[in-house]
């Protein structure tokens, strides 16, 4: 499934990184303490969280991620919204809880990735 | 002010002088913990820390431990690079504490 | 990350990486100021202006493995998410210093964490290295000066992992000492009951 599927069937809002709409999305991860998602994030996943700063971008980067989703009705920073254009990471927004949209991601089958 | 005391010192010197002279020996085997930001955040910590310790309880005397920045390779953090004479390196991957014990094991 | 203590030794080996051979690190819990400080400071080939300006930007990075550098844009997030603060200033040919501070009972600080499996990995790891570590808990000190261990110890190397793993535990055994009420090994959340 690609993120632009996902947007699709959800009806998620798009806050950036528009052109990378159509990367393919390999499982899920949730977190907001950086570091651990650093280290444990699937590569390619799709990344729920709540923080909203640049450095979040850094992160799905480094994990070379599919699509990072902002729940709980936050918005990313402007410095964020520049760094995920620049590196064309898409940043969705969904406004109800992580838990929530983690289980719908589950049921339509992002589940595990495929790789360690 | 807190310091460590020469009683402190001189006690660390008598419980290790027998284990230091065993394992005085040429230094064949080179280990490296690679302790960039990625490799910390995925647990390089512990991963370093359960080597000493088992070393420490061990005779070998031809191991030497470093630490270094990040490899490059941060989707498989912690990683580990072996160096031993006469072998091509070896770059253990995804370690963790138990991982690095059963290395050493091995070696 | 997880420990404050990761923090410090994701800089300390930046230090070192820098060409350091001398690092310090402090610990300050000003528990009755309600505020904790971290430094750590190399004798490192420092940085320029310009180069200061960008090194919290998490796309920038002295390496040529990858395009991101993030040990210092994570502490500097941490210690904001704390009302705290957060300071680098460096002389090319000189060193770096780094700082941060935390409000000390704030829900998201996370603990200082294993301070002695720090320094454990910090001595066993960089041979070359010499360290000199304070850590105070309301104006009690403890400190650690390797340069001074290393002549009274003799011609013992630091290195060897059985002198690292007794160092450790007699370090352990002062900075257990220095309160009773130290409870670093706890989560965030006791905090709140911390009085």
């Amino acid at each position: 499934m690609t993120v632009s599927d996902l947007i699709d069937q959800l009806k998620l809002e798009v806050a950036a990184g528009v052109s990378g709409l159509d990367r393919e999305i390999n499982g899920g991860y949730c977190g907001d303490l950086l570091s651990d998602v650093m280290g444990n994030a699937p590569m390619g996943c799709i990344w729920l969280t709540i923080q909203g700063h640049q450095n979040i971008v850094a992160v799905a980067h480094l994990r070379d991620m599919a699509a990072i989703v902002l729940a709980a009705g936050r918005a990313p920073d402007k410095a964020c919204v520049q760094k995920a254009d620049a590196k064309s990471i898409p940043v969705l927004l969904w406004p109800g809880p992580c838990f929530e949209l983690a289980g719908r991601l589950t049921s339509m089958g992002i589940a595990e990735s495929k790789d360690p | 002010m807190a310091k460590l005391t020469i009683d402190d010192l001189k006690k660390i010197k008598e419980k290790t002088a027998r284990s230091m002279a065993v394992r005085e020996g040429e230094a064949n085997v080179k280990i490296t913990v690679h302790m960039g930001t990625c490799g910390i955040a995925a647990g390089a910590r512990d991963v370093m820390g359960a080597l000493l310790e088992e070393l420490s309880q061990s005779d070998r005397g031809d191991i030497r431990v470093f630490n270094s920045g990040c490899l490059g390779m941060c989707s498989s953090e912690p990683n580990v690079t072996v160096e031993s004479v006469d072998q091509e390196p070896i770059v253990y991957q995804h370690m963790d504490p138990h991982k690095m014990r059963q290395v050493l094991k091995n070696m | 990350m997880l420990e404050i203590t990761l923090h410090i030794l994701d800089v300390a080996e930046n230090g070192i990486t820098a060409g350091a051979d001398l690092i310090f690190i402090k610990v300050d819990e000003a528990r009755r100021d309600n505020f904790l400080e971290i430094t750590i400071a190399d004798n490192g080939r420092g940085m320029d202006a310009k180069t200061l300006k960008k090194v919290t930007d998490p796309f920038f990075t002295s390496r040529v493995t990858r395009t991101v550098g993030l040990g210092l844009s994570l502490l500097k997030e941490a210690a904001k998410k704390c009302q705290g603060e957060f300071s680098i200033t460096s002389t090319p040919g000189k060193g770096t210093r780094v700082w941060a501070s935390f409000v000390f009972d704030h829900i998201d600080r996370a603990p200082v964490g294993d301070m002695v499996g720090t320094i454990m990995v910090l001595l066993g790891g960089n041979p070359a290295v010499d360290f000199v570590y304070e850590h105070i808990v309301d104006g009690e000190k403890f400190e650690l000066d390797t340069r001074k261990i290393k002549t009274t110890l003799g011609d013992t190397s630091l290195t060897d992992p059985a002198v690292i793993h007794h160092l450790s535990q007699t370090i352990a055994e002062h900075l257990n000492g220095l309160t009773q009420k130290r409870s670093d090994a706890q989560t965030n959340g006791d905090q709140i009951w911390q009085s």
